[in-house]
């Protein structure tokens, strides 16, 4: 952490990587088209990747490299890849009747930020030597995890619900790299493996929800109560 | 010798999920589960036997095998030979195809697999997606049972599931960063360097890390009020699924908490850590208390005594101390037990009757008087009735209790219990004592249940009415060593 806070330039690049993390969060809030979501998680993956990469060369945590690469494929390409053939086959376009306006999610969205912001200072406070990048990392993990929350309790659409449950996991790993770069190799690697399980089972749910619920609304799930 | 025989145990399993997915025929599926639940469960009492107090780290720091962990173990290992062996006659009596059945038991053991893994977890970064695999493997087994219900409890449970888990995993990112500020930036993630650290680390940090932690595994425990995708997870999947849901998995998310408590107890805000879990605690039995009296559905009933059962458990870890300790994990196997017995009962009921409705159930013990009986004394088991095992593992909890600062809970629990015991007794009574009517007398005259139905419902009620009479001093010793190293005071 103190090696790459030392350098200005890095902190200014790691610093706009994560505000395009964040923004890239609300492209996936504020769209209601799922395609869009799977476009900007790509996106948010490579940016990740690229983060990886930075705090490898400055930090010299060669086995970043390694996690960087594989950020890029599996997250950045795989990933999207099949989430975008589940997207062709189960023919989901838009979210037909989204509980409330993008604008207004975007507000709300706005206000979750804040907060993950003033958490993060409330961390600041108790450590006396975290840097300002620490803070920004704390606060994009945070507020991806609201954000997220957000996007669970507002889309009807399922696939819309595992893309927020993807943004979770790039949220943390983003303010992972940064605050804590040299957790162990094997459980990014793991996490990775993690995420394409996730998919894998939407993949073997996805058809009963159709035959069984009729499609893949959530909004339709409201049998089981009490 | 022990990791030799966690090696195998390992082996066996996995290739039990393997032979079952390639099966020619179900029978093969079966017998290739049985088999591998009863190496299983007879490799984890040899284990018990073996581990020494302090417990073994190896495969590079990376496995752990402690007390603790092999007590959770122990009760998965009864669990899953039971459902194996009750799953049998319950899913021929569905007229499952082949090819269905042999999905079923390939998730089946590959269910029981990650939950061998992941008490043995040296690293909680590896523990956590332990955990989640968990919840995969076991969202899939749910979403089997053909109906509607199923499919919307599995994508409940994994949606509530991931997220809360989501918070768990912040947790544990943070608990890893406040030790970079006393071991550097790079150091082993595993449970005894977090012990290391957590005395000199900033406190509110692991506070911070500690209440993510207790949110996201006490999702996956079922903890109130993050409880909401139990009952519809275990009352909706298929009945063996249930249980081991219920009796094996929640053991392995509270072993988590419990190990992150005694870190937190080395620590100046230890006293904050046990508050916050009896709070949830105490929670989850009233809420369980509110919702059992209401019940309508079978299953459900069952699974809102899961939460209650969770929630003293809870209470006990969170009291703390030696009697605190002991009590709840005295508790983690008599639930065990219990909840089979009570899931299997219901199961056999639904099957008979043709209803998850407690009203369209009647008259249990005058067509099934060997089931009705022994489901009977399982329902006066599960609400911690005297003579059986839950009564003397919630008394050690209360005794517990009484002696620490959060004495409150033990009147919380106490008035619950009784509401709980009056609820579970009067949804029974009804299904005993009340008139059926002609449907259902043709639907349960048609029914006859198989021996496997029904045999391990009266081993666990045999085997928890002899821990309410008599704990095993051993046990009690062993106990001890657990509260030792995780019980504080």
């Amino acid at each position: 952490m103190t090696v790459i806070a030392q350098h200005p330039i890095v902190v200014a690049v790691l610093s706009l990587a994560l505000f395009v993390i964040l923004i890239l969060s609300f492209v996936i809030l504020g769209s209601h088209w799922v395609r869009n979501h799977v476009y900007a998680f790509a996106l948010q993956s490579w940016v990740i990747g690229g983060i990886s990469i930075v705090v490898a060369i400055w930090g010299h945590y060669p086995l970043l490299y390694g996690i960087a690469a594989l950020t890029i494929v599996v997250r950045g390409l795989v990933i999207p890849f099949f989430v975008v053939r589940i997207l062709d086959r189960n023919g989901v376009g838009r979210e037909s009747a989204p509980i409330l306006r993008s604008s207004s999610a975007v507000v709300v969205g706005g206000a979750l930020v804040i907060l993950g912001f003033v958490i993060a200072e409330e961390i600041s406070h108790q450590l006396v030597h975290l840097p300002s990048l620490a803070v920004l990392a704390l606060t994009v993990l945070f507020a991806v995890e609201f954000i997220a929350f957000l996007m669970l309790s507002l889309r009807t659409e399922a696939l819309a619900s595992l893309l927020a449950l993807l943004m979770i996991e790039n949220g943390i790993l983003a303010g992972s790299q940064i605050l804590v770069p040299g957790m162990p190799f094997l459980l990014e690697i793991v996490l990775l493996f993690d995420l394409l399980v996730i998919i894998a089972t939407y993949a073997v749910l996805a058809p009963s929800l159709r035959t069984r619920i009729g499609g893949t609304d959530v909004r339709e799930m409201r049998e089981l109560a009490g | 010798m022990i990791w030799t025989l966690m090696t195998i145990m390992i082996v066996v399993t996995a290739l039990a999920s393997v032979v079952s997915l390639g099966a020619p025929q179900a029978w093969v599926a079966e017998w290739a589960n049985v088999t591998a639940s009863v190496i299983d469960l007879v490799l984890i009492l040899w284990v018990l036997v073996l581990v020494p107090s302090h417990g073994i780290v190896g495969a590079d720091s990376f496995l752990i095998i402690d007390p603790f962990g092999v007590w959770v173990l122990v009760c998965l290992g009864v669990v899953y030979l039971a459902a194996t062996v009750y799953a049998r006659g319950y899913l021929r009596g569905q007229n499952r195809s082949t090819r269905s059945l042999r999905h079923f038991y390939a998730l089946f053991a590959c269910f029981a697999l990650v939950m061998i893994l992941t008490p043995i977890q040296n690293n909680p970064g590896l523990y956590w997606i332990a955990i989640d695999l968990t919840t995969l493997v076991s969202a899939l087994l749910v979403g089997l049972e053909p109906h509607r219900r199923a499919t919307e409890a599995a994508w409940k449970y994994l949606v509530l599931v991931a997220v809360g888990l989501s918070l768990a995993l912040i947790g544990t990112v943070l608990f890893y960063f406040a030790g970079t500020f006393i071991s550097g930036q790079s150091y082993p993630m595993t449970w005894q360097s977090f012990a290391k650290i957590a005395p000199r680390a900033d406190p509110s940090l692991l506070l911070v890390a500690f209440l993510l932690v207790l949110v996201g595994y006490g999702t996956k425990v079922g903890l109130a009020p993050m409880h909401t995708w139990l009952p519809d997870a275990h009352s909706e999947g298929p009945t063996p699924v249930s249980a081991m849901l219920s009796g094996g998995l929640l053991n392995c998310a509270m072993l988590g908490i419990v190990r992150y408590l005694g870190i937190m107890r080395t620590t100046i805000v230890g006293n904050y850590a046990n508050t916050a879990l009896v709070v949830l605690g105490a929670a989850s039995v009233v809420v369980a208390a509110l919702f059992i009296t209401r019940q309508r559905s079978i299953k459900r009933l069952a699974a809102y005594s899961s939460i209650e059962h969770m929630g003293i458990i809870a209470l006990g870890f969170g009291f703390g101390g030696v009697l605190g300790t002991v009590g709840a994990l005295y508790q983690m196997l008599n639930h065990s037990l219990t909840k089979s017995a009570v899931f299997f009962g219901a199961g056999n009921s639904i099957e008979a009757f043709g209803s998850r409705q407690i009203a369209g159930i009647r008259r249990v013990a005058d067509f099934f008087p060997v089931m009705g009986a022994t489901w009977l004394a399982a329902a006066v088991a599960i609400t911690g009735a005297p003579p059986f095992g839950l009564f003397l593992s919630e008394l050690t909890i209360a005794r517990g209790g009484l002696l620490g600062p959060n004495a409150w809970a033990v009147g919380v629990m106490g008035v619950a219990l009784i509401v709980i015991f009056v609820g579970f007794m009067g949804h029974f009574r009804r299904m005993y004592f009340t008139r059926a009517r002609r449907s259902q007398v043709e639907q349960a005259r048609r029914e006859s249940l198989p021996i496997t139905s029904v045999a391990p419902m009266v081993v666990a009620v045999t085997a928890v009415l002899v821990l309410g009479v008599w704990w095993p001093h051993p046990l009690w010793v062993f106990f001890t060593q657990v509260a030792s190293a995780v019980g504080g005071r």
